[in-house]
């Protein structure tokens, strides 16, 4: 357990990267301040298009002092508010402060708690802290249960229809929680003191006094009001206190405080003396530990007060650990706290009540919406009265009066942003974002799941409604498999007048195309894959499943799936055909189709060599290839579904295959991928490569090959085979057997399949071999012959015709890696068959070469050359001069 | 403790953990979008398919023979490696150009890693011109080559395939261009054998290779010229979609009409050029003579000059323009920046406002409550005089070039507007038809300057004050535009000032001036003289002259 703490700590969390992705379909966020253009402007266009439930509730003061600041000529920057997503203000006694963010994809939830505003610095560039829960575990699941019965309270508070429908809306979004039976970690105050709680657990496992009361908060009360109640009631042996020079709190009182309470007192400093906005309070008490984080700072209002007590509405989570953890979490990423005395306390200063900055006009204007003649109906508290008008800062209406509190405009207004106003043009009200009822609905549920923009250029708008079309575009909007696309789509950019004076200063250019590749979006699909470490918590991968299993029974978090993707899908395929009954209905597809799709898949696999792609993530290739595999696996159950129907034959799914494969292990004619990394990348990139890969490679490596194909379809893929074999991606388990006996329709055993690979990497035909390999490399004639005599270290002979200079012929290298490939071997000699050469590659010795047999000037190659070397030659287009002197 | 109590708390996993940057902070090249207007926009018409970069002919040929050689050699088709293929043979050029016997000076593709390596005795070991996937010629001159119609990309469609690597068309042109730097270094160890090894180079063959290879050699390889020039300033005609059959099918009738209309572009912007030569000798060593002689009238030969003509006379109308917002923005930056510190916090709307209205201070100091109109008529009416640098400036007077590189120096709003209002009164003189294509070009970001100038007339009919006026450009042109410009840019954080909570925050992430963009200066100088269009003058290599083949060039254009 304190391993894991230890490490979480460790591990910073980046919330726009969590949060803010392409799959969300819903994304509600409880905030103090809103920065609206940065959500407008960056953090709304990560998300993906309609249907999109979003809403943001923000503190009812802090919304109507940044609106009151706005002038009409930036107006039209609130284009997408309350158009594309909801704003709601909350307005309570006190501050509306908790700051929750919950992201629901298909079937899943994230919820992110902490102390970070919707903001810059509240999720990038400020000290804050989260604590993140994630769908399907029971301590997550009752932690989202708890916000979302918080939630509901929170939606009755505002008392809007709209909200409540996408309330609603939410609730049928979220995958299914349990009923909520005892309180669980995350606290809130609408009913009782978050010090009352967090107090009321500690005393059920440890009776005061406690050994130390930890805190750290940007804001106290006034007068440390709530520091010494803490005191008083956890009576901790020692006080350390972290905080800063701009820490809001009467010292001298604090310290007073502290003293009084006989209490050790440790002050401790932040250095650098930044702003930390974390708010943090830990007790330890012999071994064990708490922890309240969230948006509670060390105020009476959030702290000592219930909502019911006029306190501010708050969030927080407490957290169990082993104390000698606790310290270490109070210090932020990049930081350190030093030691002073508690007289330090007195430099510190009370600069007012944060939480009450703005005195509010007496007319609260709740809300605003357009009706479809471009009329505007409002809801004010108290109700609009004869005489009041609406203004949108340019114009103004007359209000005609409804009952319950509504009035609506006499004519159209057009503006965004209204007020209410009196017959002499005082302001009465706060400023409110009109609703757009008509555009939010189409965002909320649209006809259109997906702007057909975002699409590979193969593809086209028929194509999408397939499940391949569907998996080919999961596959695009969240990961690079092809870096030119990328840096096509980038804005060009220019060129300064002083930075184009010398055409060498490289760096410059590449620069930019690096900058430019590193900013797509998609990067952080390959952090979030390569960060866990096993499937289950690779969640771009399962939602690529979930994508594949539209038409099967939907894959939730808690059907997790023991690590196997491949037994997912035999699983839930069987499952599916069942339901079915055997009889799919066949539709006809295109001829168009397959070309377009093939074409993409093998634009992908051939841009995997692609050195830019390190940018992106240095182990992009493999995850890319991952994500293939799974893919590719989906797809030849689909085709067995219906091979009719399906838009791919099995052949097209095979080549795809052996083309992917080829690149990422070597094709017996030049390196993969992994041959090319250098030992530490090759360790890690094996490391993290999930453990299903190897099972999923050999399933799809069988059906290749399984059902005895031809046998120059298997000297085709023996060398690919063999290059699996040797980087251990040919394992087969039970997964790959029963995905396999669901997909062939055949009866095979674990043995059976191990047992054809093999056959398959052991395969040898000299003639077969001999045709196709001259055909390829458009050679006449090649022929294996007995080798020399006495040369033991040379196993193979092959004469060749067609070659003249085979020191500066690029397909000499290629063939001699291609016969050492399928022959296994590593000493050859090559002759011309018309005697005008020869070359000889003994194992492990010098390469040897003779322009004619009886030529005295045989010359030697510099050093002994290794058959990896003539691969890496084979591979850059290189030619055998290169290791001759 | 009860079950049901254990679940009172999250466990240990459920630490919160702080937050790590998801921003990065840099300053951003381009903060108002104007050099993409010139980079992405103006110049892809006025010059297409040239970077500013393309700088030496012979990379034309060098490359193609690279191309060539690579499908010759049945090398492996996956663009891996055919970048490291063409990197190492950059690589190896490097060297033999700063070995040049001539020492030419040229500056190769790859000078920065090649570093000192050439001025050893060899052998020279082998390596990478450029770390960047397809070395120099992914970088400089892919894309020329792609434009002027010599090389199919990799992805072109080929039947219903998608090709894997570059290859070039099937086409005489491209074929001669190959084949003329391939005659050049027929004859050369390095082409007989180094260039496939991966062996140390003895210092014999890179010197035999510099003989034949350097850039510099172009002007004797007679064929090898003029098939550079025929790729630059030739079409292959109907006979080269007979000839192309199946194999690379390149257009549509479309595109082919598209190709024929940059071909004649690019080369009436390069004789325009060279008449400029012509009239003056210095525009191939100074970019401030090469910018005034593009904005003065010409004497037009004919009407496809004058056209030409306008259009670059908009281009450098533009960058004045570009200029003067930039001494705008420079200031209001830095005194935003200033009032936020004193303030400690950012700047309401009214704040914003009275920051412009202080930079009516100047210099020049024309009082803020000076109408514009006023300043406007006093430059049309001459003898309306500025200190600058110490010296009187009449802006109605002295060059546009000179009135550019007085709101640069000066860097202040009020010389911004002065220039600005300068240059409306210039540009209202122009009415040819070149002059309209170029202005009434526009970016993503910024309006054409057409639509500037009409705007600003516009808004001197309101009679603004010379503050309102400021204010009027801020408000426009900088305050909407930067703001726009680096949420488009996020992740990088890129702002000087951004709307936070109805305040207008700034940052202090680079405050200067932003540069001009590239208007292909040092491209024209360098290609029309590789190509042998003009050469130094006898003892002043400063000053050009054209060369009979640079008149005749001249003379085909233009009549």
């Amino acid at each position: 357990m304190n391993q894991r703490a230890g490490a979480a700590i460790s591990v910073p969390i980046q919330p726009i990267g969590e949060l803010f992705r392409t799959s969300v379909l819903a994304l509600w966020i409880t905030t103090y301040g809103v920065d609206l253009r940065l959500f407008d402007e960056f953090l709304l266009g990560r998300l993906g298009e309609p249907p999109l439930n979003v809403v943001v509730f923000t503190d009812h003061r802090t919304l109507a002092s940044t609106l009151s600041r706005m002038p009409r000529e930036r107006v039209d920057t609130l284009a997408h508010v309350n158009r594309r997503w909801l704003l709601r203000s909350v307005r309570s006694r006190l501050a509306f402060h908790p700051k929750s963010y919950l992201a629901v994809t298909d079937g899943r939830a994230i919820l992110l708690v902490g102390s970070g505003n919707l903001s810059s610095d509240g999720l990038s560039n400020g000290h804050e802290v989260f604590t993140t829960f994630r769908s399907g575990s029971p301590v997550d699941d009752s932690v989202l249960a708890t916000w979302l019965d918080w939630m509901r309270r929170v939606v009755e508070i505002v008392g809007d229809t709209t909200l409540a429908g996408r309330f609603r809306k939410l609730e049928e979004q979220l995958p299914s929680l349990p009923a909520l039976l005892t309180p669980g970690p995350l606290l809130h105050n609408l009913d009782s003191a978050i010090v009352d709680q967090l107090i009321a657990r500690i005393r059920e496992r440890a009776a005061p006094p406690v050994d130390d009361l930890l805190l750290s908060a940007p804001y106290y009360d006034s007068d440390a009001i709530a520091v010494a109640m803490l005191t008083q009631e956890l009576k901790p042996r020692r006080v350390v206190l972290n905080v800063s020079s701009a820490t809001s709190v009467n010292g001298t009182r604090l310290k007073e405080i502290l003293m009084r309470s006989g209490a050790h007192i440790d002050v401790r400093f932040y250095s650098p003396d930044d702003f930390v906005h974390a708010k943090l309070v830990g007790v330890c008490t012999g071994e064990d530990g708490w922890l309240l984080s969230g948006s509670a700072n060390l105020s009476q209002a959030a702290l000592v007060r219930s909502v019911r007590d006029g306190g501010n509405i708050e969030l927080g989570v407490l957290t169990k650990l082993r104390s000698v953890d606790l310290s270490a979490i109070f210090v932020p990423r990049g930081m350190t706290s030093v030691v002073r005395g508690p007289d330090s306390l007195d430099a510190l200063s009370f600069s007012g009540d944060a939480e009450d900055e703005t005195t509010l006009p007496r007319v609260f204007l709740k809300m605003a919406s357009a009706l479809s003649d471009g009329r505007v109906e409002i809801t004010t508290d108290p109700s609009a009265q004869a005489g009041w008008l609406l203004d949108d800062l340019n114009v103004r209406k007359s209000l005609l009066l409804h009952p319950f509190g509504r009035a609506i405009t006499v004519e159209p207004i057009a503006g965004r942003l209204v007020q209410v106003i009196d017959a002499d043009g005082s302001v009465l009200s706060n400023r409110a974002i009109v609703d757009d009822p008509v555009t939010l609905a189409a965002v909320l549920n649209p006809s259109v799941a997906h702007s057909e923009s975002d699409r590979p250029v193969e593809l086209v708008t028929g194509d999408l409604d397939t499940p391949l079309g569907q998996a080919l575009i999961w596959l695009h909007r969240n990961l690079i498999m092809d870096a030119s696309e990328s840096l096509a789509k980038a804005p060009t950019g220019g060129l300064g007048a002083n930075e184009a004076g010398d055409q060498s200063d490289d760096d410059l250019w590449q620069r930019l195309e690096r900058d430019r590749l590193v900013r797509d979006r998609r990067v952080s699909t390959y952090e979030r894959i390569l960060a866990r470490g096993s499937l289950l918590e690779t969640e771009p991968i399962m939602e690529l499943l979930n994508v594949l299993s539209s038409r099967i029974p939907r894959l939730h978090s808690r059907d997790r799936i023991a690590g196997s993707p491949l037994a997912h899908i035999a699983d839930r395929w069987s499952v599916s055909k069942a339901d079915e009954g055997m009889t799919p209905r066949h539709r006809k597809p295109s001829t168009r189709i397959r070309t377009r799709i093939l074409n993409l898949m093998r634009r992908w696999a051939s841009a995997q060599g692609d050195e830019r792609l390190i940018w992106v993530n240095p182990l992009a290739p493999a995850v890319n290839f991952t994500a293939m595999s799974i893919a590719l696996a989906y797809l030849w159950m689909e085709h067995a579904r219906d091979p009719r129907s399906f838009e791919l034959k099995s052949d097209d799914l095979n080549d795809m295959w052996l083309l992917w494969l080829g690149q990422f292990v070597g094709n017996g004619q030049g390196e993969g991928w992994l041959s090319r990394l250098e030992p530490p990348e090759l360790e890690r990139a094996l490391q993290k490569l999930p453990g299903w890969v190897p099972e999923t490679c050999t399933a799809l490596c069988w059906l290749a090959i399984g059902s005895g194909p031809e046998r120059a379809h298997i000297l085709k893929w023996k060398p690919v085979l063999t290059s699996a074999l040797k980087w251990k991606l040919l394992e087969a388990t039970d997964a790959t057997a029963t995905y396999l006996i669901e997909v062939s329709g055949q009866t095979l055993t674990l043995a059976e399949v191990e047992d054809r690979l093999l056959h398959v990497t052991e395969f040898m035909d000299d003639k077969l071999w001999c045709s196709v390999t001259g055909g390829q490399l458009a050679l006449n004639r090649l022929e294996f012959k007995v080798p020399p005599g006495g040369a033991t270290r040379v196993q193979v002979r092959l004469d060749v015709s067609g070659i003249t200079d085979p020191l500066l012929d690029a397909r000499v290298p290629r063939l001699i890696a291609a016969v050492c490939e399928y022959r296994r071997c590593d000493g050859i000699a090559v002759w011309a068959t018309d005697a005008t050469w020869r070359v000889v590659l003994p194992a492990g010795g010098r390469m040897v070469y003779a322009p004619s047999p009886l030529d005295p000037k045989a010359s030697e190659s510099v050093a002994p050359v290794t058959i990896a070397a003539i691969q890496r030659l084979a591979g850059s287009g290189g030619v055998l001069a290169s290791v001759f002197p | 403790m009860s079950d049901l109590a254990g679940e009172a708390e999250a466990p240990a996993q459920y630490v919160p953990r702080w937050i790590a940057r998801s921003f990065t902070f840099a300053e951003g090249r381009d903060p108002l979008g104007f050099q993409t207007t010139t980079q992405d926009r103006l110049m892809p018409v006025l010059l297409p398919g040239l970077l500013e970069l393309t700088r030496r002919a012979r990379y034309f040929s060098f490359h193609a023979f690279l191309l060539d050689e690579y499908r010759e050699h049945h090398l492996p088709t996956d663009l891996k490696a055919l970048s490291d293929y063409i990197k190492r043979c950059e690589w190896d050029l490097g060297l033999a150009i700063q070995r040049c016997p001539r020492q030419c000076g040229s500056s190769p593709v790859g000078a920065r890693r090649l570093g000192s390596t050439a001025r050893g005795l060899g052998p020279f070991v082998r390596d990478e011109s450029v770390e960047s996937a397809l070395g120099g010629y992914g970088l400089y001159y892919r894309s020329p080559l792609a434009s002027l119609g010599i090389v199919a990309g990799s992805g072109t469609l080929l039947g219903d395939r998608p090709i894997p690597i570059d290859v070039l068309f099937k086409t005489d042109r491209a074929a001669r261009l190959a084949e003329g730097f391939r005659s050049s270094v027929r004859h050369t160890a390095y082409f007989k054998r180094w260039m496939w090894t991966d062996e140390p180079l003895p210092v014999d063959v890179v010197d035999e290779y510099a003989e034949a290879a350097c850039l510099c050699r172009l002007k004797d390889r007679s064929d090898e010229r003029s098939a550079v020039h025929d790729a630059l300033f030739g079409d292959d005609g109907a006979a080269a979609s007979e000839s192309q059959g199946d194999r690379l099918v390149t257009s549509s009738a479309t595109t082919a009409a598209l190709f024929q209309s940059e071909v004649k572009q690019r080369r009436c912007s390069v004789a325009h050029y060279l008449t400029l030569v012509q009239a003056h000798p210095d525009i191939i060593s100074s970019e401030a003579i090469f910018r005034e002689a593009l904005w003065q009238l010409p004497v037009a030969s004919n009407a496809i000059q004058a056209r030409v003509a306008g259009q670059w006379g908009s281009l450098i109308a533009k960058d004045v323009w570009q200029e003067a917002v930039c001494s705008v923005w420079s200031e209001f930056c830095r005194r935003g920046l200033e009032r936020c510190r004193q303030l400690g916090r950012g700047l309401t709307w009214d704040e914003a406002k009275d920051v412009v209205m202080d930079m009516t201070a100047g210099p020049p100091q024309l009082g803020k409550e000076k109408l514009t109109s006023a300043v406007s008529l006093e430059l049309k009416g001459g003898g309306f005089t500025v200190r600058h640098e110490g010296k009187p400036l009449e802006p109605s007077t002295v060059s546009l070039e000179a009135l550019r590189s007085f709101a640069e120096r000066e860097n202040t709003g009020m010389s911004g507007l002065v220039t600005l209002l300068e240059l409306s009164r210039r540009a209202s003189v122009r009415s040819d038809v070149g002059w309209y294509e170029g202005v009434r070009i526009s970016s993503f970001w910024q309006p054409s300057l057409a639509n500037v100038l009409s705007g600003l007339s516009a808004h001197l009919d309101r009679s603004p004050t010379v503050g309102e006026s400021l204010w009027w450009i801020v408000s426009n042109f900088v305050l909407p535009v930067h703001e726009r410009i680096s949420y488009s840019k996020l992740p990088e954080f890129t702002f000087r000032f951004r709307w936070e909570e109805g305040l207008l925050k700034f940052y202090d992430n680079g405050i200067g001036r932003f540069p001009l963009g590239a208007i292909r200066h040092a491209p024209l100088a360098s290609l029309t003289s590789d190509l042998g269009l003009w050469q130094p003058m006898p003892l002043d290599n400063r000053r050009g002259v054209l060369t009979e083949e640079g008149k005749r060039f001249v003379d085909g254009v233009f009549g």
